[in-house]
């Protein structure tokens, strides 16, 4: 009888020893990736997929993600989306139905993340929407997607809040956009952090987006001699901007973009005429920030550095760090099924060496904040957060009296 | 064929697209000749004047200049070889000042620019009241103005030939009398030859020492002029007697 | 401020002139809407950058160099390919030009690639304060060069025999034949001064706008409406119907606020359009056939 127990303890033991041994082997996930490698997105595209990239690599050379006892190694199947939106629907349908993936990595650009979530959230297939910000995007009421990027009207609200505690404090703010959605978005959220602030906005109006000369404009905001002017457009309104300040020797104290002084194009068409101007970046390699995945954020520099022989940059880096915020919701979860992985997603906040990540009630990020650039002398460098400052904002910007005497 | 015609032309044929308007025309001019050229509307005479002056392709025949083929030749070419069309409508440069219109006539001469003004001088003496409205536009004269303009332009090619196309069209008796004088006059002093199409048949044939009769397209007769005017079927189609 | 906003609107309608002259010329003188007008001017500021980022050359000695250029490139263009769809329908001229505009666009593409690119040479974005207006050396520079190239335009055309010839086959083509004008030629010459025109603007526009592949439809529309404004085919025409233009932009955005920037101009364009087609210079005796 005691034998028999002993045996039959020893069997049960072996049974449920056997499978345990079993499913130590390693298995493979399989992400669903649909992203721009052609069309107008094929450059922003491809930083994505180095940012996907790079994360795979990190995990498979650590022997994959653990979760319970299991071993993850991560695979991805990719498609070309073609920088159409219609396409990358289709696409998106095919990995879940055909290729059966329960995960997808975002493609570039708020528009094409608006039509490829929707069908995410029809098969209940999580979207890590890492390259999409535009508020449409998400307050559809989705469960199941969750961004990277900061919100797009954070930008330059950062601007805003950086110059509040500036001395001499900032007391009147211009803002020009051209008549779309997007920088519309950003230019509302600059100007209700300023009024939130106590500052007076003086001028908020928006120009056709097809003008090519914007004298008459800034003929108007010279008038009005702001203290803070704010462009929220694309480069080549910034550049026209930024010469016909120039031109009209308009003497502000801060003058801020959506986009501009942060790219080197931007540098290379205004030479010193770009210096003193701000913008921002969703990331730098100077931010001190970390995790115990990647490292702080000039460890990622580096490995990307290395890596891809080119410089890294915010979409890569947001493209990884989505990465990370799924591995470790599937971790703390225990398990790669969406229903059990989906509320602690949701429940994310987190460092990592791309920004903080924690998302409001629709699955955007809201913890992150910008990193505000400054060209100075050719060169652009972070000023702002404190957490990320590589030096001093130059503030006030001399007049262009004082810049025409050295 | 005459072998000293300055121009011959042999079973000329010229259709506009798969519309034929002439058949076999054959017409003779000598040198200093004025010869006319008349018959209904619609028979085809603008069409001959278009077709010599080098604007319209004929469909076969020859048109023979001072003993070369003229065949296939632009107009622009044409005028240079010495053979000159003031056009139906006059179709002067109304933009340009008269004196402009006038030089434009010598737009391809060679022969330098003392010929050229003396020949604009002489042009001027022809028709007094181009003088007077030399720098006025040539869309604002009067419509025998307009067409003193026209023929003075053409005289400023220095034409051996000289076509004229309906130069009385519109135009007071008291008019075509005067230009008609002045071309005379031309005539005279240059000896160059003339081709007159004209619905006014006895100031043509007044003009000219022999006529021919195009009818839808065919050349029906050839003859002196004066035994034209004297023959009866001429005189009840064309001279209304 | 007004003052200085008049002040902008001359000098912004000096440049609306040097872009619509050339256009308008080519259809005064053979019926020609060519779509290819703002790719040539898009295409010579690409031409001028690689001149000034490669050689050094500055902008503005540049304009003899792409104004040549161009020159040969308009005269084979019309020569070679153009003439020879003239005498078919507008419709086929107007496919002509747009596909000889697409190619331009795609060499643009492919030479330059879609970068943003500018011409800043150390004097871009210098101006001088005078009272309290300021003056952009550079816009200045350009209405004179516009000015001065409008003005030598009318002289060559008032005073030469090519010129006179060009002005002959615009008033009637038939008759200009008549006097020995060889019109293929005179309207290749035609093209190629009008691309030379373009390729000044083009060269100068470098300087003060960014150059983008897209730029061609942007200028296509403006030398459009300032020829219309000026009477197509009347070259002082269009140096009026440039002013007309900055100014009515100048007014939208000072009476109305920047987004009806356009709208005035495009108002205006429209109302002639309709009630004067022959511009407000209008065409005298240009139109009589
Ligand atoms: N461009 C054209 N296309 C087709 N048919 C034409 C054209 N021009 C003239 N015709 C036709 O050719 C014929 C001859 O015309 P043409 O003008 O040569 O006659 P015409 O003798 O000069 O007449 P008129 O005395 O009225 O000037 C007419 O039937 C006319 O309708
Ligand atoms: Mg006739």
């Amino acid at each position: 009888m005691r034998f028999v127990s002993v045996l039959t303890l020893a069997a049960l033991i072996g049974v449920a020893a056997a499978p345990a041994i079993a499913t130590a082997e390693t298995r493979t996930l399989t992400v669903g990736i649909s992203i721009s490698y052609s069309g107008k997105f094929a450059k922003e595209g491809e930083l994505g997929r180095l940012g996907y990239e790079l994360f795979r690599e990190v995990v498979n050379e650590r022997a994959g993600i653990k979760i319970g006892n299991d071993r993850y190694l991560i695979e991805y199947k990719y498609y070309d989306d073609k920088s159409d939106q219609a396409t990358a629907a289709n696409l998106v349908e095919k990995l879940i139905t055909e290729d059966k993936v329960k995960y997808i990595f975002g493609p570039f650009s708020s528009d094409i993340t608006f039509a490829t979530s929707a069908i995410g959230e029809k098969y209940k297939v999580i979207t890590m929407a890492a390259l999409a910000n535009a508020e449409k995007v998400y307050t559809r009421g989705l469960k199941y997607t969750f961004g990277a990027f900061p919100p797009a009207s954070e930008g330059l609200s950062t601007i805003v809040q950086m110059a509040a505690d500036l001395q001499p404090k900032p007391q009147t703010v211009a803002i020009v956009y051209p008549d779309a959605l997007f920088p519309f978005y950003g230019a509302k959220g600059a100007k209700e952090r300023a009024e939130k602030l106590g500052m007076k906005v003086v001028y908020f109006e928006k120009y056709p987006p097809t003008v090519k000369d914007l004298t008459p404009v800034m003929t108007q905001v010279k008038q009005l001699n702001p203290d803070i002017f704010l462009t929220s457009a694309l480069l080549e309104d910034a550049i026209f901007v930024t010469k016909a300040y120039r031109e009209l020797r308009i003497n502000s104290k801060l003058m801020g973009f959506t986009t501009g002084p942060a790219v080197i194009d931007f540098m290379s068409a205004l030479g010193d005429t770009a210096d003193y101007t701000v913008g921002y970046a969703w990331w730098s390699p100077t931010v001190r920030l970390k995790d115990d995945f990647f490292g702080t954020a000039q460890d990622y520099e580096a490995r990307f550095q290395q890596r891809y022989k080119q410089p890294g940059n915010y979409i890569s880096a947001a493209a990884s760090a989505a990465g990370l915020v799924l591995m470790r919701a599937m971790e703390r979860a225990g398990s790669v099924d969406v229903e059990k992985v989906r509320p602690v997603l949701a429940a994310t906040d987190m460092e990592t060496f791309y920004n903080v990540i924690r998302y409001d009630a629709t699955g955007m990020n809201v913890g992150g904040f910008a990193v505000l650039i400054q060209d100075q002398k050719g060169k652009a460098v972070t000023v702002y957060p404190p957490k990320a400052a590589e030096t001093k904002l130059l503030y006030p910007m001399p007049t262009w009296d004082e810049r025409g005497r050295k | 064929m005459t072998p000293d015609a300055l121009l011959a032309i042999e079973r000329l044929d010229v259709a506009y697209g798969e519309i034929q308007v002439l058949w076999e025309v054959d017409l003779e001019i000598a040198r200093g000749e004025v010869v006319a050229l008349l018959g209904p509307n619609g028979a085809g005479k603008t069409t001959l004047l278009r077709a010599v002056a080098g604007l319209l392709r004929p469909r076969a025949g020859r048109i023979v200049w001072d003993g070369a083929p003229l065949d296939g030749v632009p107009a622009s070419r044409v005028v240079a070889r010495g053979l000159a069309l003031v056009p139906e409508g006059r179709r002067l440069f109304a933009g340009m000042t008269v004196a402009e219109n006038l030089t434009m006539g010598a737009y391809r001469r060679t022969d330098g620019r003392a010929a050229v003004s003396a020949d604009l001088e002489w042009v001027f003496e022809l028709f007094p009241e181009l003088a007077a409205r030399r720098r006025q536009q040539a869309g604002a004269l009067s419509g025998g103005e307009q067409q003193m303009c026209a023929i003075g332009r053409g005289l400023m090619t220095k034409p051996r030939l000289l076509m004229l196309d309906e130069l009385s069209l519109g135009l007071s008796p008291v008019a075509v009398d005067r230009i008609v004088a002045m071309l005379a006059a031309a005539h005279r002093t240059r000896g160059m030859a003339m081709l007159i199409v004209e619905q006014d048949v006895r100031m043509a044939l007044e003009l000219a020492r022999r006529a021919y009769i195009l009818e839808t397209g065919r050349i029906t007769r050839g003859d002196e002029a004066r035994r034209l005017i004297d023959d009866p079927r001429v005189k009840k189609a064309y001279l209304g007697l | 401020m007004l003052v200085q906003e008049l002040l902008n609107a001359v000098l912004i309608g000096g440049i609306y002139a040097a872009i619509g002259i050339g256009f308008s010329l080519v259809y005064g003188v053979m019926n020609l809407l060519n779509l290819v007008h703002g790719a040539i001017i898009m295409l010579a500021g690409y031409v001028t950058y690689s001149l000034f980022a490669r050689l050094g050359l500055d902008p503005f000695l540049s304009i003899p160099v792409t104004m040549g250029a161009f020159f040969v490139v308009g005269y084979g263009l019309q020569r070679f390919v153009i003439n020879r769809i003239l005498t078919a329908s507008v419709f086929m001229s107007l496919i002509l030009t747009y596909g000889i505009d697409l190619v331009i666009v795609n060499i643009v593409l492919l030479v330059w690639k879609t970068d943003l690119l500018a011409v800043t040479p150390s004097y871009a974005g210098a101006s001088w304060a005078i009272g309290g207006l300021v003056v952009s050396k550079i816009r200045v520079a350009i209405f004179v060069v516009s000015a001065a190239l409008t003005a030598l335009m009318y002289v060559f055309l008032d005073g030469t025999r090519t010129g006179r010839a060009i002005r002959a086959a615009a008033l009637d083509k038939e008759a200009a034949e008549l006097v020995g004008v060889d019109t293929p030629g005179i309207y290749a010459v035609t093209y190629g001064l009008s691309s030379a025109l373009a390729a000044a603007a083009g060269s100068m526009l470098a300087t003060i706008y960014t150059l983008t592949p897209t730029l061609d439809g942007i200028y296509l529309g403006k030398a459009f409406v300032v020829a219309v404004l000026g009477g197509l085919g009347n070259i002082t025409g269009a140096a009026v119907g440039g002013l007309v233009l900055s100014f009515a932009e100048s007014l939208g955005v000072v009476v109305l606020g920047p987004s009806y920037q356009e709208i005035i101009g495009f108002g205006i364009f429209l109302v002639v359009l309709i009630l004067r087609p022959y511009g407000l210079v209008g065409r005298r005796f240009y139109a009589e056939i």
